[in-house]
């Protein structure tokens, strides 16, 4: 057993920190100001710079194998990072990152989507929830039917990350109704100049997803990603590789936020003491202590588990559903620790409520991970606390 | 990192499991009726080494890391919190303090018994005017030529009418926790008498008592450690106890979820059974989520003890965590359970019971959470 970082990832750890601390957090107030006007808080050359900055410094492709020209770190490690990132709510990411499904690609499709895609020529999308068929993804109706050498796809995607900057899309159709999901569903590899349209969707976050329309868009048939019928376990795959970062982010900034409010504690006075002073405040700040802390290692645990090529499903669950939840509850303390300040447009931690929401809803909802999870200990698949020990 | 136990680690928690369903959970039910386990088990427990972890063979200890006992603790406690409140008390708070600060012969007085499961431990420092301010105790230590005096009543002291050693806090000089000071106080002592509190909530396998203590005289030579550093002492333990309230807490969270699934598995309502309505799987989907996640803070601070390096607040951690996440466990083990979680026939109402009092004793929820506040805050709110 052991619950300590050897020197290389700690110095990986402190590196980001210090990137994070030096190169996003002073974008913080003019991020924070264009966002508020409308506008991206970064814009696509801003972001492509730190990403080239970050890259001198050997920080390229975290997860991309090292023969693509990434990292290939492990998941512990991506964990950690993604807890760094997690820190701002600049939304920067680095450079050199693909889909793990294009790694699946044949030599041409590596060619032409997976390369580009990793050295930022291209930006991906991914498609298959639609307005019919979110957390039931298996009710996608988008269908695909071949003419010829061609395939033709009708169909309509909702809340599609990157949807609106993207150049290709990664979309799943429906290719055999009699089949569904279990066979029936393919995932295409479509261009934009192929006749694809996107909407932009407001949300109440800085999240802007995409709303795609598919009419008869004809795509060749060497445009198909893997099998065909088998896109379904393609989806999945992409869906379930990466689950842990979402929670592994929201550590960094729930630390951040806590942070603040303690900072905020020692220093409001009330009533002639700092508001540290009163058990109420101080509970807030226990209590979220203690989350971040089990939060943190729920999910390291998955990322171990990641690593050790280990079953990890049911682990990344529970850090997926502890993280949503734990998150929500926390941002909600800070923000009551600074009072009406906390409310306002002054400070971030509004901005923060309204983006950590969305940990509760994508990527699968808390309701789906509660069934997941007890899915997995009814049916035998996991047993209670069977990964551990 | 590395989260994997060592073959040493998972044979002893398989030999716990054993132990555990063949010498506990067979008669649970029956020792919480009765108030009392068969203390015929102690010395079983003493026999496979349950009692001596922690403390070096020389003593008649069984040795092994803190996350050694961790694991043992769990599956005791899956089986019976009262057993495992048992060890906790006699092995982790007087046997450990002893093995640290004793002399080579209090050690040798005392620690082959202990571990051995022939004689029991004690610990006595809450008083019935002092819970959680315990630096404001007011039983008293007053130097008679060689010896000492002890005057003073300590109340809901486990082991307390079994033990035949207590380790006594008592004020030895001014008023605050630097004027106490720790003597161990064999039970036969003239003046020394436990009486057992009886109708608790739970827990009820293990005898906890009242003590009173009436000019009990032992020599100098039963002050254990310096003058004075009495409630340093009793903090330091109480560290190193929450460690162990935690395992147990993780223990009894995954009996109540086991008892659960097998239940839910079984339990037919509207022609199928209860596991297949989702609000079932929310109670044991959030069950599941946290008794791992609770089992993980305790397993930290295991290893930061184990590393040596200081692990207070991460203890306070993992013991608000834990006994908080245990007892709303159990309260949904109930829930699947029904009616019948509500009689002692099944074994989820127990689980509650027992686990109710782990957010209250060896420092409330309220205080670890003052604790935690802080270390982060670097201001005391007590």
């Amino acid at each position: 057993m052991d619950f300590t970082l050897d020197e290389e990832q700690k110095e990986i750890r402190d590196w980001v920190r210090t990137f994070v601390r030096k190169e996003i957090i002073p974008l913080e107030p003019e991020v924070l100001r264009r966002e508020r006007a409308n506008q991206p808080g970064l814009t696509t050359e801003e972001l492509e710079a730190l990403q080239q900055k970050a890259k001198t410094a050997g920080f390229w492709g975290l997860l991309t194998p090292t023969e693509y020209g990434g990292m290939g770190l492990g998941a512990v490690m991506t964990a950690l990072i993604e807890a760094e990132l997690g820190r701002s709510f600049v939304q920067f990411r680095f450079g050199g990152y693909a889909d793990n499904i294009l790694f699946h690609g044949n030599a041409e499709q590596k060619e032409r989507y997976l390369l580009p895609t990793i050295s930022g020529e291209l930006k991906s999308c991914f498609a298959i929830t639609e307005p019919g068929a979110g957390s039931d993804a298996k009710a996608i109706r988008t269908s695909a039917r071949k003419d010829g050498s061609e395939w033709v796809i009708n169909g309509e995607k909702t809340f599609i990350t990157g949807g609106n900057e993207a150049d290709f899309v990664m979309v799943f159709a429906v290719t055999d109704k009699e089949k569904g999901a279990d066979g029936g569903v393919t995932c295409f590899l479509v261009d934009r100049d192929m006749g694809w349209k996107s909407e932009p969707i407001p949300t109440m976050g800085q999240w802007g997803p995409a709303a795609l329309v598919f009419d008869n868009v004809r795509v060749p048939e060497e445009n198909v990603l893997g099998e065909i019928g088998h896109g379904f376990t393609l989806a999945m795959q992409w869906i379930g590789a990466g689950r842990y970062m979402l929670p592994a982010r929201a550590i960094g900034s729930v630390e951040r936020l806590v942070e603040m409010a303690i900072e905020q504690a020692n220093t409001r006075v009330t009533f002639g003491q700092p508001i540290a002073e009163y058990q109420a405040i101080q509970w807030m700040i226990a209590d979220s202590a203690v989350e971040i802390e089990a939060l943190r290692w729920l999910v390291l645990h998955a990322a171990w588990l990641v690593d050790q090529g280990k079953d990890s499903r049911q682990a990344q669950s529970m850090a997926k559903l502890y993280g949503g939840v734990k998150a929500n509850e926390i941002v909600d303390r800070v923000l009551q620790i600074h009072g009406g300040m906390g409310y306002t447009r002054e400070l971030p931690i509004e901005r923060w409520y309204r983006e950590l929401r969305l940990l509760r809803i994508y990527e699968g909802t808390d309701e789906i991970q509660r069934r997941t999870i007890a899915r997995n200990l009814l049916k035998g698949h996991a047993k209670v606390s069977g990964s551990l020990g | 990192m590395d989260l994997r136990l060592s073959d040493e680690h998972q044979q002893l928690k398989e030999l716990a499991h054993r132990f555990t369903e063949e010498r506990i959970v067979p008669f649970a039910q029956q020792w919480d009726r009765d108030e009392a386990i068969d203390r015929a088990l102690v010395p079983r427990l003493g026999d496979v080494g349950f009692l001596g972890l922690g403390i070096d063979e020389e003593y008649g200890g069984s040795g092994g890391d803190n996350l050694a006992y961790c694991l043992v603790l769990e599956e005791i406690a899956r089986g019976d919190s009262a057993v495992r409140g048992i060890i906790s008390v006699s092995l982790g708070l007087v046997g450990k303090t002893i093995f640290k600060i004793g002399t080579d012969e209090q050690k040798k007085q005392w620690l082959p018994g202990l571990c051995a499961g022939t004689q029991l431990g004690c610990f006595g420092l809450t008083e019935p005017e002092t819970g959680s301010d315990a630096g404001s105790l007011s039983t008293k230590a007053e130097r008679d030529g060689d010896d000492w005096l002890l005057t003073g009543r300590k109340v809901f002291i486990t082991n307390g009418t079994w033990a035949d050693v207590a380790l006594i806090f008592a004020r030895t000089g001014g008023p605050g926790p630097k004027g106490i000071t720790a003597f161990l106080v064999p039970t036969d002592s003239d003046g020394f008498r436990a009486t057992e509190i009886h109708g608790k909530l739970g827990m009820r396998g293990q005898a906890t008592a009242e003590l009173t203590l009436d000019r009990v005289r032992v020599p100098d030579s039963a002050r254990l450690g310096d003058e004075g550093t009495g409630f340093k002492l009793a903090m330091a333990a109480l560290d190193r106890g929450r460690m162990s309230v935690a395992a147990g807490c993780v223990g009894a969270a995954r009996g109540a979820l086991e008892a659960s699934l097998r239940y839910a598995k079984e339990r037919e309502q509207f022609g199928k059974p209860i596991a297949g309505f989702q609000l079932v799987q929310e109670l044991l989907a959030d069950m599941a989520v946290e008794t791992d996640a609770a089992r993980l803070l305790t397993w930290r601070v295991a290893d930061l003890a184990d590393r040596g390096e200081p692990f207070r607040t991460e203890a306070s951690m993992a013991k608000l965590y834990a006994s908080e996440a245990a007892v709303r466990v159990a309260n949904n083990a109930i829930q699947v359970f029904g009616g019948y979680g509500y009689i002692d026939e099944y074994p989820v109402g127990k689980y509650l019971r027992d686990t109710r009092v782990t957010t209250l004793y060896e420092g409330t929820s309220q205080i670890q959470k003052l604790l935690i506040g802080r270390a982060l805050t670097g201001v005391n709110a007590f």
